[in-house]
């Protein structure tokens, strides 16, 4: 005896399978969701604005409830997901119509390197450390605070770089010996240098350890930048 | 017109049509079945189980167009209470039916005060 044996076409909607209502379930809010994502645009892909990283938070969590739990209907996550489209869209257009708008929900682009090197204050204020900036630069394929001309926060986080095409590369990879006025010991002993050195270089050039924002050294060069003044590049023996 | 604007413009119908429409919906057949239930505790005993069984056949019709909107525990419970309310009046135990009639009013103010659009329940 089949088991499908008494269900017809008709009924099939009125069986009793919580899979099939799953299954279907999530091939609805799977396809509303592509919809929805191809209609905010590609930029919700990639680069994220604040509110658009707001979004994509909120929609992953109103897609899995309502498709795996049939106690509810499919309507609590369809609803919430079509108002977000709306306010998706009226905020793109008024970003795009209002430069107060836009300050207020997307922030602004902040300059972190400049001519005298590193902004400590523009760090500090976008909680950024210089750990993380260096990573960054590195990213964009520039392993020395010289090689930039400018270097700009976008609001969506993302660096971009003006190099300085004149600078020389950096012969090996610059090793960090002070970060935010703290010793770098592991990697001081890595390169074979002593903390007596550092305190030389640092003295040399009037400062003291909590006023250098970066120190690092690359093949007998090194590179200070102080916390609020241009940065110095010295050769060491 | 822009093709997006005219698809948000229809969602924002959409949206707004729908909540207005089930607003209406809910409140009126929650407003009926209340209607019903007091008119069986009113008409006091005997109950009649017919009476009963006719409220459940007019719940089954709705219920499922309630399932669009509200959680499906809150519509089982009042289908439970209402089978357990046919029950004691077939088995005439007119005493318990008082107190499940009771308990379906009480489901139906739940269900109104959880559900309804205010600023407590959107706070």
């Amino acid at each position: 005896m089949s088991v499908f044996e008494g269900i017809s076409a008709k009924g099939f909607f009125h069986t009793k399978s919580s899979m099939l209502t799953v299954l279907l379930r999530s091939i609805i809010i799977f396809t509303v969701l592509v919809i929805g994502i191809r209609f905010m645009g590609k930029r919700t892909l990639g680069e994220l604005q604040p509110y658009e990283f707001v979004i994509m938070l909120a929609v992953a969590e109103l897609a899995c409830i309502p498709m795996q739990d049939i106690s509810i209907s499919i309507f609590y996550g369809l609803v919430p997901m079509g108002v977000i489209i709306v306010l998706h869209f009226a905020i793109t257009v008024l970003t795009a119509k209002s430069i107060k708008a836009r300050r207020l929900l997307n922030g602004r682009p902040f300059i972190v390197i400049d001519d005298n090197g590193i902004c400590a204050r523009t760090l500090k204020k976008l909680n950024i450390d210089v750990n993380d900036l260096l990573a960054s630069i590195r990213q964009q394929g520039c392993f020395s605070i010289t090689q930039i001309k400018y270097g700009i926060i976008e609001t969506n986080g993302a660096i971009s770089l003006l190099k300085n095409e004149e600078a020389p590369a950096p012969n090996s990879i610059p090793v960090t010996l002070i970060v935010e006025g703290r010793y770098m010991s592991e990697n001081m002993q890595i390169m074979g240098i002593t903390q007596a050195q550092v305190e030389k270089v640092m003295s040399d050039n009037r400062l003291k350890l909590k006023d250098v924002l970066l120190m690092t050294a690359d093949s007998g060069k090194v590179f200070i930048q102080p916390k609020d003044a241009k940065y110095i590049e010295v050769q060491v023996e | 017109m822009n093709i997006k604007l005219i698809v948000v413009i229809l969602l924002v119908i959409l949206l707004v049509g729908g909540g207005i429409w089930e607003t209406i919906f809910v409140e009126k057949t929650l407003r009926t079945l209340d209607e019903k239930i007091s008119a069986v505790m009113d008409a006091g005993e005997p109950y009649d189980p017919a009476v009963i069984e006719e409220i459940i056949k007019w719940w089954k019709g709705k219920k499922s167009t309630l399932a669009l909107f509200l959680p499906h525990v809150s519509i089982n419970e009042i289908t439970f209470a209402l089978h357990e309310l046919w029950g004691t009046t077939l088995a005439e135990d007119y005493k318990s039916s008082i107190a499940v009639l009771t308990k379906v009013i009480g489901q139906i103010d739940s269900i109104e005060d959880t559900f309804t659009f205010s600023p407590a329940n959107i706070l």
